[in-house]
This record gives structure tokens, C-alpha cells and sequence, in this order.
């Protein structure tokens, strides 16, 4: 599948966070890592978002946030705090 | 309704245009280096600012919050007016919505600073129209292109003006009119004036019998 099949995969930009529908009907919380071969997306999932950005000012959120930042993708991908995601798995991005 | 500032004319038209069918879609010129964290059980929005992005366009902290409150009130204000007048419809597209959600353009990696948006009545709005999309009805479309931001009121007022001053043109000018006639023919000369009268008329002999017969 190529971009612009799937509606809103333009908005599948590095640095950008929404929301899109998969075709197993979940619907999830990601921010773009990178695109690859304009095929599949790296994401944060939401789990990663949640836990990397710290959102909470709060002693333990900080350090476990920057303990993930020093992980490697793979690492990151096996915690589920990244994940790779084909554009033929996805329904529509939301926002 | 009231008057629009020149970014609630952009909104709007961005909306009209289908570039902002939905919130993020909407204000997403104005939030590079800026994410939203949004919680849809307790309404809890939180703003988090990249540190790098706030050096790169040299502003302080101070000066970006105050641009991103103002885009996100005056966003989901004009949202939640037109959609009460009927201008623009409001669907949620998914049934299931991550909690808590972010979206924005940022670095994830890059040091953030986070900011808790106080205001309630906002952060309701934010979170309902976060996970909304906007359906935009031909009233926005006549709204913008034909009324030129003018509402329906301003609309109204101004046909009125027009039909009543026309109306009062009208009188006017004919009441110039039945004047002129008037004073013509006060001041014209009367054809009885130009010959002698004539007695032999018909009536004032009707009349003259009818006395007569007395």
C-alpha cells in the first residue's frame, strides 16, 4: 500500500502525535519516530508517550522517563513503548 | 453573535476549507513544538513545550504559553458558537479513545516543559472537541464567502435598513409630489377666471326650478 490510500495517512509526519484506527479495530494513541520505505510507520505507542514525556512533574515519572530514553529501539519495541505498524494494518488515522 | 478578530476569520475559514476537521487539524499551524496531553475521564489537559523549538523561534516560555492559550480558547470557542448556531456539526469518528491521549508536533527525546491548563470550562471543551470532527454545513460556506463574517443579524438589520429607507423615499418623494401638484394648481390660472360666467349652466337651472316650485 502506498500513502495517501489509507484516509489521513498524510498526516503520518516525524515529530507528530494523534490517534489512528487499526484494521484489528483498536484504536491507538501514537507520535511518529520515522517512515519506512514509505511502507510502515515507527511509532511511540501510547504507553511510550505516557511514560517518556512525564507529563506529571513527580521525582520517579522524571527518572523512569529519562531510564527509557536511554534504552535502544529494540529494547523499546520489546516494552512496547515503540512499535512498527505496516500502512496495510492500518484503518485510518484519525488526527 | 459578534464581530471576529482576523485569526477567528482564519479559523473559520480553515474549517469551511476542510483543513480543520477537527481540533488538531484546526490549530496545527500555530503548534510546532507543542504537544497536548489530553485526559478524557477527569478533562485534565496538559501543555507540554519543547525546550529546543522555544530557542529555535527565540521566545520565552511566557510569550509561547499565552500564543497556545490563545489559539486553543479562540478554537473551541468559535467550535462550540457555531456549532450551537448551526453553522458546522460536531460527530465523534471512533468509538474507543485512548486515555489520556497526546497529539501535537514535538520531540519526544527533547527536554519538555510541562504546563497544566487551569481553566476547567476550557479544558472540557478541549477534551470534547479533541476527539471530535467537524462536519461543515453550506450556512458556513454563505457565512463566510457571500456575507463577508457579517451575521445573520447584521444581515437582517442591514436588509431592513435598506427596505425601510427605500419606503421612506418613496414617501418622501411623494409627498413632494402631492405638494407640487397642490401648489399648481392653487396657483395656476382657473379657466372660469378667463371668460365671463356662464349662467345658463344646467344645474343652476335644476336648482333655479326647484326653488321655484316652492
Amino acid at each position: 500500500m502506498i500513502r495517501g490510500n489509507t484516509k489521513g495517512l498524510d498526516l503520518l509526519r516525524i515529530n507528530h502525535a494523534g490517534i489512528m484506527v487499526l484494521k484489528d479495530g483498536s484504536t491507538v494513541n501514537y507520535g511518529v519516530i520515522r517512515i519506512n520505505n514509505n511502507r510502515e510507520v515507527v511509532y511511540y505507542t501510547g504507553k511510550g508517550l505516557r511514560e517518556m514525556m512525564a507529563t506529571n512533574i513527580d521525582g520517579m515519572n522524571i527518572k523512569k522517563a529519562e531510564d527509557l530514553k536511554h534504552l535502544s529501539e529494540q529494547e523499546l519495541i520489546q516494552s512496547e513503548h515503540i512499535k512498527v505498524t505496516p500502512f496495510d494494518n492500518i484503518e485510518r488515522v484519525v488526527f | 453573535m459578534r464581530i471576529f478578530t482576523q485569526t477567528e476569520q482564519n479559523l473559520l475559514i480553515r474549517i469551511n476549507n476542510r483543513q480543520g476537521i477537527n481540533l488538531y487539524s484546526l490549530i496545527d499551524p500555530w503548534i510546532e513544538g507543542v504537544s497536548f496531553t489530553v485526559n478524557t475521564v477527569t478533562n485534565d489537559v496538559t501543555i507540554l513545550f519543547e525546550q529546543n523549538s522555544l530557542v529555535n523561534q527565540g521566545v520565552s516560555l511566557n510569550q509561547r504559553l499565552n500564543e497556545i492559550q490563545t489559539i486553543l480558547i479562540q478554537s473551541v470557542n468559535l467550535i462550540k458558537l457555531f456549532e450551537e448556531k448551526g453553522y458546522i456539526l460536531t460527530f465523534r469518528n471512533t468509538n474507543q479513545i485512548p486515555n489520556p491521549f497526546t497529539f501535537g508536533i514535538f520531540q519526544i527525546n527533547s527536554p519538555s516543559i510541562p504546563y497544566h491548563f487551569p481553566d476547567s470550562r476550557i479544558s472540557e471543551l478541549i477534551t470534547k472537541y479533541s476527539t471530535e470532527e467537524i462536519f461543515v454545513t453550506p450556512e458556513l460556506d454563505h457565512f463566510i464567502n457571500v456575507d463577508g463574517f457579517r451575521t445573520r443579524e447584521m444581515v437582517r438589520a442591514t436588509r431592513q435598513f435598506r427596505v425601510t429607507l427605500t419606503a421612506l423615499i418613496v414617501a418622501i418623494l411623494a409627498l413632494f409630489s402631492n405638494f407640487g401638484f397642490n401648489m399648481y394648481n392653487a396657483f395656476k390660472p382657473s379657466s372660469s377666471q378667463k371668460g365671463p360666467i356662464n349662467h345658463s349652466d344646467s344645474l343652476f337651472k335644476i336648482k333655479s326650478s326647484n326653488h321655484d316650485t316652492r
